[in-house]
């Protein structure tokens, strides 16, 4: 659902109607519905008495398209203004350390795993060094080794073989 | 008396050694992670649900109540002292809380907000076993137009009475609408919103989006804000002395009284029941200027209302399947991973899992009070680490609880794609919250809209013919009328700003 992220606001927003919530939520919102709808187009309203598998997406897709477009007019005169300081590094180093787990896990096991999100991970916080993270990693799977899979016995791969 | 009966059986069932400990371990665990800063009972339990997988259903319920109960007292432990709330329902208990921990009352916050839990939580249980079985009695009357309704009813009143915009919170319900629906239709075995991606036609993994949203957007939301080591207050005496003890008491019943009612209306529920509750003992107070600077009864009232509320936002869930707010949405989402489908139904057809929830309901609160209040000091430790090392740990399990789920990395991948989307959302003013309770309801109600159009053979009119569906129908629109007439917007911010 890529259309569901935020718009990147830009540095010269923040003033006037261009800084409002409702004009980005409105845009995000209208993007949704009409992705939403294009996906939807074939996939058959049914016939009375026996709705097909579109009809739910298509009436949720117009209200929402109907809401955006509300959200838009209302912009104008709105006063919440949009937060437009996004913390880049935490966000990517984050989501880089998730997708690092999800990556290595079914290839490298749980262990490997776990140390190698830390690592990319680690750096979002200050006062993180390697030596730190490297101690976390290592407690960090070995807390999770005893919990998950010797105390709980939860299928998870712990090793590459 | 019937009710003494049923309770006392459900105690029977619940009541044994194994169950115990793992009411207790979920006590313990859950208010481990729920201490944590900047951690709220919704990502807590997410992150939690994979360690109850492997037990029978009886026990894992248990374990969820003592995880949901210890998940929500972490929460006032780190308001009352360190000021972070960990939901929205712990701001109120911050104001007095934290500044009765600053006086060096900080014990006596903390057992005022535990033995009021307690007490709160002994009386909704109670409410929940009296007025469960008339509840059922009405939901067995009902159809699948009511159904929807019910349901739609449910959603408009949870956006009403919940914070922010209430246009932005409809469009959040409907976007949770439509991934609801991702995946294979049931009736028409059609593929939907699936981009050809195997992985998905059994739907979105309902943990990996309440963790992302919740969990993984919280932390990187934390991680924005330059956090200094939290200053924690120190716990001394853990009673509260006559006086204190006095000031409580009444504020505890009060409490109590509110949020029990307002615990079972759809949307925040917990939340309206404190802020009320909070708001209430200032009116009434014959010190106004105390409240704010360290009010016994501002932390009092708060918790016990916030408790009551909690649990008697089990009523609807348990009787009519109707979640009225995320944490509801989790719990509903982690029995049907056990098998449990609450309903109507389900206290007809399985009575044993029916009241042994509720005895464990019980029991999970008394754990608290076991726990808790002599463990005190161990939460104080573990506030005291940094959370550079903390966030680690927290984006670790989460990990681990969304694979487990479905022993699938792909769901590790929908959380991060939803923990960007929660990170991004409220800087545009939506709140995720609205947005998890539209996925879960979105599979139910679409069938009973199906079926209701089955039986009238494809006309809408069938939703004002059957009287409880128009009634519900038409009190929605009342509500929605309400909140956008500007007089009563303005009474309803300013409820909010209290």
């Amino acid at each position: 659902m890529s259309s569901e992220e935020a718009p990147r606001p830009s540095a010269e927003i923040g003033r006037g109607w261009r800084g409002k919530t409702d004009l980005w939520a409105g845009v995000a919102t209208i993007l949704f519905a009409a992705s939403a709808l294009y996906i939807s187009a074939d996939y058959g309203l049914g016939r009375a008495g026996r709705i097909g598998a579109g009809y739910v997406p298509l009436v949720a897709g117009l209200l929402l398209l109907g809401l955006g477009t509300l959200l838009l007019a209302r912009a104008g005169r709105s006063r919440e203004a949009v937060d437009t300081d996004i913390a880049w590094q935490p966000l990517l180093l984050v989501v880089g350390g998730i997708v690092t787990f999800a990556l290595l896990l079914d290839r490298a096991g749980l262990i490997v795993a776990i140390i190698a999100t830390v690592i990319v991970a680690g750096p979002a916080a200050y006062g993180n060094t390697i030596l730190s993270l490297l101690m976390s990693g290592a407690i960090l799977s070995a807390f999770s080794w005893s919990l998950f899979v010797y105390f709980l016995k939860i299928s998870i791969p712990v090793w590459w073989f | 008396m019937e009710l003494f009966d049923q309770l006392a059986y459900g105690f029977e069932l619940a009541i044994t050694p194994q169950n115990l400990l793992f009411c207790f371990l979920g006590a313990l665990i859950g208010t481990l992670v729920g201490v944590l800063p900047g951690l709220g009972p919704v990502a807590t339990i997410a992150m939690l649900l994979p360690i109850t997988f492997t037990l029978p259903p009886v026990a894992a319920l248990i374990m969820l109540a003592g995880l949901y109960y210890g998940a929500q007292y972490g929460g006032s432990t780190t308001a009352i002292l360190v000021n972070i709330p960990g939901e929205s329902s712990s701001v109120v208990t911050c104001l007095d809380g934290h500044a009765m921990a600053r006086k060096g009352r900080a014990g006596a916050a903390l057992a005022i907000a535990a033995l009021g839990s307690f007490f709160a939580g002994t009386v909704a249980t109670f409410i929940i076993a009296i007025f469960s079985a008339p509840m059922v009695w009405i939901a067995s009357t009902f159809q699948s137009p009511d159904y929807f309704g019910l349901m739609i009813f449910g959603l408009i009143a949870a956006v009403v009475l919940a914070q922010g915009s209430v246009v932005r919170s409809i469009v959040m319900v409907l976007v949770g609408l439509v991934l609801g629906l991702v995946g294979t239709d049931i009736t028409t075995g059609q593929s939907r919103f699936t981009f050809g991606i195997p992985q998905l036609s059994e739907g979105i993994s309902f943990v990996a989006l309440a963790m992302g949203l919740f969990g993984v957007g919280e932390v990187i939301s934390n991680l924005a804000r330059t956090f200094g080591k939290p200053e924690v207050q120190p716990v001394t005496s853990l009673w509260p002395n006559r006086e204190e003890a006095r000031r409580a008491t009444p504020a505890v019943l009060r409490g109590t009284a509110i949020g029990s009612l307002l615990g079972v209306l759809p949307g925040g529920g917990a939340l309206i029941a404190s802020f009320g509750a909070y708001v209430i003992e200032k009116k009434w107070s014959k010190r106004p200027q105390e409240f704010g600077n360290g009010a016994v009864e501002g932390v009092a009232a708060p918790e016990a209302a916030n408790n009551a509320g909690a649990q008697t936002s089990f009523i609807p869930l348990l009787t009519l399947g109707l979640p009225s707010n995320a944490v509801m949405a989790l719990m509903l989402a982690a029995m049907t991973i056990h098998g449990i489908v609450p309903g109507p139904k389900l206290m007809v057809e399985r009575p044993d899992l029916f009241w042994a929830m509720i005895a464990s309901m019980w029991i999970g609160n008394l754990m608290l009070v076991i726990i808790n209040l002599p463990l005190i000091r161990l939460w104080v430790m573990l506030l005291n680490v940094p959370y550079r090392y903390l966030y680690l740990a927290i984006l670790i399990f989460c990990c681990i609880g969304a694979y487990s789920v479905n022993n699938s990395t792909f769901d590790v991948m929908v959380m991060a794609l939803f923990g960007v989307v929660g990170y991004l959302l409220p800087k545009i003013g939506c709140e995720p919250a609205p947005l998890i309770l539209g996925v879960i309801l979105a599979p139910h109600i679409e069938e009973n809209f199906r079926r209701s159009l089955v039986v009238s053979r494809g006309s809408w009119w069938i939703f004002l013919e059957r009287p409880v569906c128009a009634g519900f129908l038409l009190v929605s629109l009342l509500f929605m009328l309400a909140v956008l007439l500007p007089s009563i917007r303005k009474g309803r911010e300013e409820a909010f700003r209290e």
